[in-house]
């Protein structure tokens, strides 16, 4: 960040008052100004109920005019693939490969091959691929977002 | 990816809906897959041997030849996209088919395209006689 | 083409909200419902398998456009044996409707018929991939190796880049074969044993180009 709040004012408005929490520093229309940024890890707390084109603004529109935001969801626990070192792993090893396919060294070739295959199946071999982000979880993260976009709220006019 | 339904928990889903190869055959479709297996087997096996024969023979006139290989190439393209990869035109398959409109079109830029340049390039350039009479 | 809900929600009817078989609650592409893992799997390795294409039909544009340099050297006609070719194709189609069958075995759940079948994908491929080989090998003792013309290089590039599919494609079979024994028919193991039936069909369309064009109009017109 340039702009160290502590040595000089050089950037004095981003790191300031005018520092965005919402997420829609820009007042978006579409969806993807309707979380929080960065984004949780789950995106979106909730699958959004869309009806008719830019849903998120005519959500934005009805909270304006009512000052309120819209109902709290029900929140549920969220599937999200676990995460694994195996991308990481297997391009260490083609970056291996491709040297050496292109020094013709043709046993580190193999070897880097078989280091790479192994490593995919072992990958493939999880029994768990998947983890649970609990309601909870999702409902603090979605709630702190809630509160300053409600916050904000009080500071804007509905749109004409 | 949340709210991703799973399969195994959809009791009630159509004929036309049910993706190929959705869980748990009964007798009835593994009789009706096999069947549709076989008659790809069949027009594929068809179609090479008549692509084969075709390459060789004297009986058809000659120019013909390339064409009507490009033309047995494409119909067994066909055959294996329906038969084999089951790209149909069912509702659940309507982001296969658009995603292979597309490969399609990208393929056919791709060869027509390098072939009209290359034969454009090709036509512009001097005979090689020429260009080693230049260079002495 | 709506008949129905007109206004300001959907003006333009870009939704598909209207459509009966979206409205249908048990239907998998309901509006408000996400198709199974199952069909969003296959959907992406197609689009995959669609990139592997276009892949391809660079080094075919390649191969297309070289065909006639063989700088003196020797041609499609003098180098291809067509009867081996034919078995060959004959070799990868029956491997195809193998991997047909394994898929039905492993959505029935039946034992012989999958390992059977894909252990006869497995030969077959194999038979294919042995008879390519010697191929190669007996170019190269001639003296028409990669390096010989333009023309032998890009047959090399794209044929051997068909052969190098064929090959991860059996050790993808081998894989596969091994965890279903491991683990069972699970759900995903299924996507992927959907998947790999995907890549291996793939395979053969794309040997269709190449015989095609390769093999009978490089021996038939040059």
């Amino acid at each position: 960040m340039l702009c160290p709040t502590a040595s000089g004012r050089l950037c004095p408005g981003i790191a300031g008052e005018l520092k965005d929490t919402t997420g829609d520093p820009w007042n978006g229309r579409s969806l993807e100004w309707a979380t929080s940024s960065p984004p949780p890890a789950f995106n979106f707390a909730v699958l959004p109920h869309v009806e008719g084109e830019d849903a998120y603004w005519g959500m934005k529109q009805r909270a304006l005019e009512q000052q309120k935001l819209g109902d709290e969801p029900a929140y549920e626990d969220i599937e999200v693939p676990r995460n694994s070192a195996t991308g990481f792993i297997c391009a260490f090893f083609a970056t291996i490969m491709g040297f050496a396919l292109i020094w013709h060294i043709w046993w580190m070739v193999i070897a880097a091959f078989i280091g790479a295959f192994a490593t995919f199946v072992a990958f493939s071999w999880r029994d768990r691929t998947e983890e649970i982000i609990p309601a909870a979880e999702v409902a603090r993260l979605d709630r702190a977002n809630r509160s300053a976009r409600s916050a904000a709220l009080a500071r804007l006019r509905p749109a004409r | 990816m949340s709210h991703v339904a799973d399969e195994g928990h959809h009791p009630n889903v159509p004929e036309a809906d049910r993706a190929p190869g959705d869980l748990r055959a009964d007798r009835g479709e593994i009789v009706r897959s096999l069947r549709t297996y076989l008659i790809g087997l069949g027009l594929a096996i068809l179609i090479t041997v008549v692509a084969f024969f075709i390459a060789r023979t004297t009986l058809v006139w000659q120019p013909s030849i390339p064409i009507a290989l490009f033309v047995l190439a494409i119909a067994q393209m066909g055959v294996h996209l329906a038969f084999f990869l089951h790209i149909t035109t069912g509702p659940d398959n309507t982001n296969n088919v658009l995603a292979l409109a597309f490969g399609v079109l990208i393929v056919g830029l791709l060869i027509v395209g390098s072939l009209w340049i290359m034969t454009n390039l090709n036509h512009n350039m001097l005979p090689m006689e020429r260009i080693m009479q230049m260079q002495r | 083409m709506s008949d129905t809900v007109v206004g300001p929600r959907d003006p333009y009817h870009i939704g598909h909200g209207d459509r009966a078989a979206w409205r249908d609650p048990h239907s998998e592409h309901a509006a408000r419902d996400l198709a199974s893992k199952r069909i969003i799997v296959g959907y992406g390795f197609w689009i995959f398998l669609l990139s592997d294409i276009v892949m391809f039909s660079a080094f075919f544009a390649t191969y297309a456009v070289l065909s006639g340099e063989t700088a003196g050297g020797p041609g499609g006609k003098d180098l291809f044996h067509l009867d081996i070719v034919a078995i060959e194709t004959a070799c990868l189609l029956l491997s195809s409707f193998t991997c047909g069958i394994a898929s039905i075995g492993a959505r029935a759940r039946n034992d012989g018929l999958y390992y059977g079948s894909m252990a006869a994908t497995a030969v077959l491929g194999a038979g294919f991939l042995f008879l390519e080989l010697r191929e190669f090998a007996g170019m190269i003792a001639i003296g028409a190796g990669p390096t010989r013309s333009a023309f032998l290089s890009a047959f090399f590039t794209l044929v051997g880049c068909h052969g190098l599919h064929v090959t991860l494609g059996l050790m993808w079979l081998l894989t596969m074969m091994a965890q279903v024994f491991a683990k069972g028919y699970r759900a995903d193991i299924l996507r992927r044993v959907l998947c790999f039936s995907m890549f291996w069909h793939t395979l053969d369309i794309i040997w269709v180009a190449i015989f095609t064009v390769v093999y009978l109009m490089g021996v038939g017109t040059q």
